[in-house]
């Protein structure tokens, strides 16, 4: 029954953990981590925000040949539009037949949107008298094109209407977006899904697996009637491809670094105790400690990050500590329960106070990720401290007293001759120094990655998709907003003076701005009667253009931009501005200008000189301006942790020390845990640089957690050597212990995310795991004689490895 | 699945015939050889669907393998349109308007870089710019119906290649839009292996002024 009982209990709060994990919400917006008072942060989500619609799906067809391509993404666009449940709408590259049937709404909706004198001017040319030089001119247009895919548009165009827009040129309305390579040979459509909440990762799964199963199929059946040369590759990748992925490696990172670590923890404390019972009843309670602290995070957070996911995995590597504390304790000193809370309990309370609080500093980070990383870790520590002391001492007390003889073998190394560490002190410190001057020095990798998923196949196609369709030439995106239209013409034109600055200034190679694609209610005004007017010469100038020799399929783009010019009037009431109408103008306008939140926001495109450099940021960026460039951004980002670095360590020093001076009340141990911390930093800078192991802008902040814990472990130590009066065995074979299993415990707990999906919690965890294995090394092993050596008149008694407890 | 069935009936029936394909092909690429040369008079022609009649130009096409390549393509006469080709760029220029534009060839779709690009000399590396559909002949000629394997012009359905009977040379190209419209370039007359001079590619500008066409 003693055996069964925890059992059950494990199962019960095991139960309990896991349906806590699947309660939790995670969010797959990666721009929530960065701060937000960076342009480029601000830049990225205003981008996603209104720009990246959450149901918006992009399919992409690679083949060998144009042909290919075009065939193959014609039909499974015609097949994806026949799922009424899962497709709301679609839409592919312009062809000739929707340019004339759809995008007369959107010319003319740009004509009526114009600046007056521009419209005043097509008026005047296609007045009475006039309009035949206009046709006659497009007639040797057509004659004088060099391709015949440019004759074959103009000779749709008789009038010249698609020559609305500053500087277009009769494709300009419709090139903005490319979706076919140069190539021809990769071609992508767009696909607005319906059906579920695109909002919540686990419908748009749903939605996507649903997607996913009717393009496989078709895929299978083409490429099996077809021959090779024939056949397409299709890819899936936009924002519900992006949600879907991120939230169940979410899912997947959380379980799998909890498992992994209660499994390892598990493996640990059975080679070291050999003890079922209180094994089974420390898993209970760290059980309980993720699923309380997973309910109360979801209470206080709402969704976790995809960075916040780690905190499980390192809330019980750390929690874990306490229980062993406690147990070591039980086992070195057999009582009740609330004589081991007298004797190790304030210790215990102290280690979690501090830290919590080495956790809680995280929120002085930029990283908001990060911030709510340590609250949550910072919370489950308090309470798992509360929950070991009051939860398992009594356990520990009850097993140890069962088991009397409860030991283990003596595993810990012992620690080396003091000339041994002292010349090994010296080589460290030496080794750093010169490694740093002769080495490449340890920095942040300048770059995005650390926010980005590690393997993702959305990823993937979405750059073979950058790469195909922009190359090299891609620009960034910059957005204004406003509260309204007007204002944001006013935005506008103050962004367009800074660019143009910029322009002139060296910074910007081409800009390209969206005014006239933003509502203008004044032009609209003046417009109006302009196109009264052109409404009545409606009839006179199709008749001349039939004279002229087009036939009805030429004629038909005028026509539509005629009925859309009546919509258009019909609509306008003089107060608001009128919107494009059909379905083809609304998606091409939202994706330049939206209206989203009670604000509404505009594009622009931008192509600096120097993408990583700041100042053309500085340069064009106000509060209602923002770039998108996440070529500044992993710049903006090491100069913003750098600076997080000295503003949130620097503290932490100072008051940590002050601590350390009125607890030890001892020049001595202050010394000692100062060099201890030195001494880690130093295997980890000689580490850094002649390893694989690097910083970058989010792993970084892992050096505050390095601090603490290597603060505690010291503190533990040399507590013990001062209890035992220097007995270095006796403090090896009980503290050392203890601090040992508690390294590895939280070498594990942080190690587990190694194989997190996104890249700056993966290296955190590396970072972390290593460190932390350096400090436990250098408590164990090193400071115990650092100790002998300082207090040269304390009672030495030789550590022999021959000791055993 | 129903428009590619439709479009490879098309194809079925451009290709339907009784020769095979390989051997015309292979006797056009054969007539190619050892030209560095070419003059070429033609009369392209436009059939629209969006005009009425259609439209015809004579024009002119001088073609340079040597150092690199260049050409010279020129419509009208007197010349309305002349398009020079060199190093990778374009030099488009409208004679009666005094304008002139600056472009990037880069991998030109139509049907002038074609004909000005040199032809494929071998098999393999007419396989490799274009996807044969089929050829069909009639009393004098052949028509070798192609896809071309970058990305051609937009709305393009067809390209093909008209090569007489008798000698296997290059007759005309012609292209079928999507929408039905088309356009033929037919060789009214064509000089092998001439003089061609320099300044025959480099036109003077002195007066003319740099536009987007």
């Amino acid at each position: 029954m003693t055996r069964v009982l925890p059992l059950l209990a494990v199962l019960l709060v095991g139960t309990l953990a896991v349906l806590a994990i699947m309660r939790v919400r995670f969010s797959s917006d990666i721009y929530e981590l960065l701060p937000e008072d960076l342009p480029e942060a601000r830049g990225l989500e205003q981008v996603n925000r209104y720009f990246n619609r959450d149901a918006q799906l992009i399919v992409t067809v690679r083949g060998q040949s144009s042909w290919a391509v075009e065939e193959a993404g014609g039909a499974l666009a015609a097949l994806l539009r026949e799922q009424d449940q899962l497709v709301g709408d679609l839409f592919q590259e312009l062809n000739f037949e929707t340019m004339v049937a759809e995008g007369g709404a959107l010319l003319a909706w740009a004509w009526f949107n114009s600046p007056p004198d521009q419209l005043a001017a097509l008026d005047g040319k296609l007045a009475s008298g006039q309009s035949g030089e206009v046709l006659k001119d497009s007639l040797e247009r057509i004659n004088d094109a060099v391709t015949a895919e440019k004759a074959l548009i103009l000779s749709y165009d008789p009038l010249g209407l698609t020559q609305v827009g500053p500087g277009e040129g009769a494709e300009g309305v419709f090139a903005a977006d490319p979706m076919r390579s140069e190539a021809g040979d990769f071609e992508i459509f767009f696909v607005e899904g319906r059906g579920v909440d695109f909002s919540d990762y686990r419908e748009v799964r749903y939605w996507l697996d649903q997607v996913e199963v009717v393009v496989t199929e078709w895929l299978q059946e083409w490429n099996a009637e077809l021959k090779d040369e024939l056949q397409v590759e299709v890819g899936l990748t936009g924002t519900p491809a992006f949600m879907a992925e991120i939230g169940s490696e979410m899912e997947r990172d959380m379980t799998v670094s909890v498992l992994l670590t209660l499994v390892l923890i598990s493996v640990l404390f059975f080679l070291v105790h050999r003890q079922l019972v209180p094994l089974s009843w420390l898993l209970v309670i760290m059980l309980g400690i993720l699923a309380v602290t997973l309910t109360l995070a979801e209470l206080v957070v709402g969704e976790l990050s995809v960075m916040s996911v780690g905190f499980a995995a390192i809330l019980m590597g750390l929690a874990v500590d306490y229980g062993i504390v406690l147990y070591r304790e039980a086992l070195g000193t057999p009582g009740s329960a609330r004589q081991l809370r007298r004797a190790v309990g304030p210790g215990i309370g102290w280690a979690a106070v501090t830290t919590a609080a080495v956790f809680l500093i995280l929120n002085l980070s930029s990283l908001p990720g990060l911030a709510e990383l340590g609250n949550l870790v910072a919370l489950g520590i308090l309470l798992g401290a509360v929950a070991m002391l009051f939860g398992f001492a009594p356990v520990a007390s009850a097993v140890v007293r069962g088991h009397a003889s409860a030991g283990s073998r003596d595993w810990v190394p012992s620690s080396p001759r003091n000339a041994v560490v002292a010349v090994l002190t010296i080589c460290v410190l030496l080794g750093a120094l010169s490694s740093i001057i002769f080495g490449e020095r340890p920095g942040l990798q300048p770059n995005f990655h650390p926010f980005r998923m590690k393997e993702s196949p959305a990823l993937a196609t979405w750059k073979e998709m950058r790469d195909e369709l922009y190359g090299e030439g891609e620009a960034t995106p910059a957005v204004i907003t406003a509260p309204d239209f007007e204002q944001l013409h006013i935005h506008l034109e103050a962004f367009g003076k800074r660019v143009s600055g910029a322009e002139e200034g060296g910074l910007l190679d081409q800009v390209i701005l969206p005014t006239s694609w933003v509502p203008h209610l004044g032009h609209q005004r003046r417009n109006a009667d302009v196109v009264r007017s052109l409404l009545l010469e409606r009839m006179r100038l199709l008749s001349e253009i039939d004279k002229a020799g087009f036939t009805e399929e030429g004629m038909a783009l005028t026509r539509t931009v005629m009925d859309s010019w009546e919509k258009c009037l019909g609509q306008f009431d003089g107060e608001n501005p009128v919107l494009p109408a059909g379905s083809l103008a609304k998606w091409t306008i939202n994706r330049i200008v939206r209206e989203k939140e009670g604000k509404v926001a505009a594009i622009a495109a931008l192509r600096p000189v120097a993408p990583r450099d700041r100042s053309w940021i500085q340069a064009v960026c106000d509060e209602n301006a923002n770039v998108a460039s996440l070529s500044s951004l992993g710049t903006a980002l090491n100069e913003r942790i750098q600076e997080d670095l000295w503003r949130v360590f620097l503290p932490m020093l100072l008051i940590l020390t002050f601590i350390l001076a009125m607890v030890y009340r001892s020049w001595r141990e202050l010394v000692l845990t100062l060099h201890a911390l030195v001494f880690g930093a130093a295997i980890l800078v000689i580490l850094t640089v002649w390893t694989p192991l690097s910083w970058n802008s989010f792993n970084v902040c892992g050096i505050p957690l390095l601090f603490g814990t290597g603060l505690d472990f010291s503190i533990h130590m040399l507590f013990a050597l001062r209890r035992s009066g220097g007995n270095l065995g006796s403090v090896r074979r009980g503290m050392g212990k203890a601090v040992t299993f508690c390294g590895l415990s939280s070498a594990i707990g942080f190690g587990s995310l190694a194989t997190a999906s996104a890249h700056g919690l993966s290296s955190l965890g590396v970072v972390c795991a290593v460190g932390i294995l350096v400090n436990t090394f250098v408590a164990v092993v090193l400071l115990p004689s650092w100790y002998q050596l300082l207090h040269s008149r304390v009672k030495s008694e030789t550590d022999s490895s021959g000791l055993v407890d | 699945m129903l428009r590619l069935t439709v479009h490879l009936l098309i194809i079925g029936f451009l290709g339907a015939g009784p020769l095979r394909a390989d051997p015309v092909v292979k006797r056009w690429l054969a007539s190619n050889e050892g030209v560095d040369t070419l003059r070429i008079e033609f009369t392209q022609t436009r059939k629209l669907t969006s005009l009425k009649s259609s439209i015809r130009q004579r024009g002119v096409l001088w073609v340079d393998h040597r150092r690199g390549g260049r050409f010279r393509w020129q419509t009208g006469d007197p010349p309305r349109t002349i398009v020079t080709g060199k190093g990778g760029q374009l030099l488009i220029i409208r004679p009666r308007s005094k304008q002139y534009e600056r472009a990037l060839d880069g991998e030109s779709r139509s049907s002038m870089a074609i004909l000005a690009r040199e032809f494929p000399r071998s098999w393999e590396e007419f396989q490799r710019r274009y996807h044969l559909l089929g050829v069909k002949s009639d009393s004098k000629t052949h028509r070798i119906n192609v896809q071309p394997r970058g990305q051609p012009e937009r709305g393009i359905r067809v390209l093909t290649f008209v090569t007489g009977k008798e000698k296997g040379s290059l007759q005309a190209i012609e292209v079928m839009f999507r929408d039905g419209s088309s356009q033929q370039i037919a060789f009214d007359k064509v000089v092998r292996r001439l003089p061609l001079g320099p300044e025959l590619f480099s036109p003077d500008l002195t007066g003319y002024q740099a536009t987007r066409f």
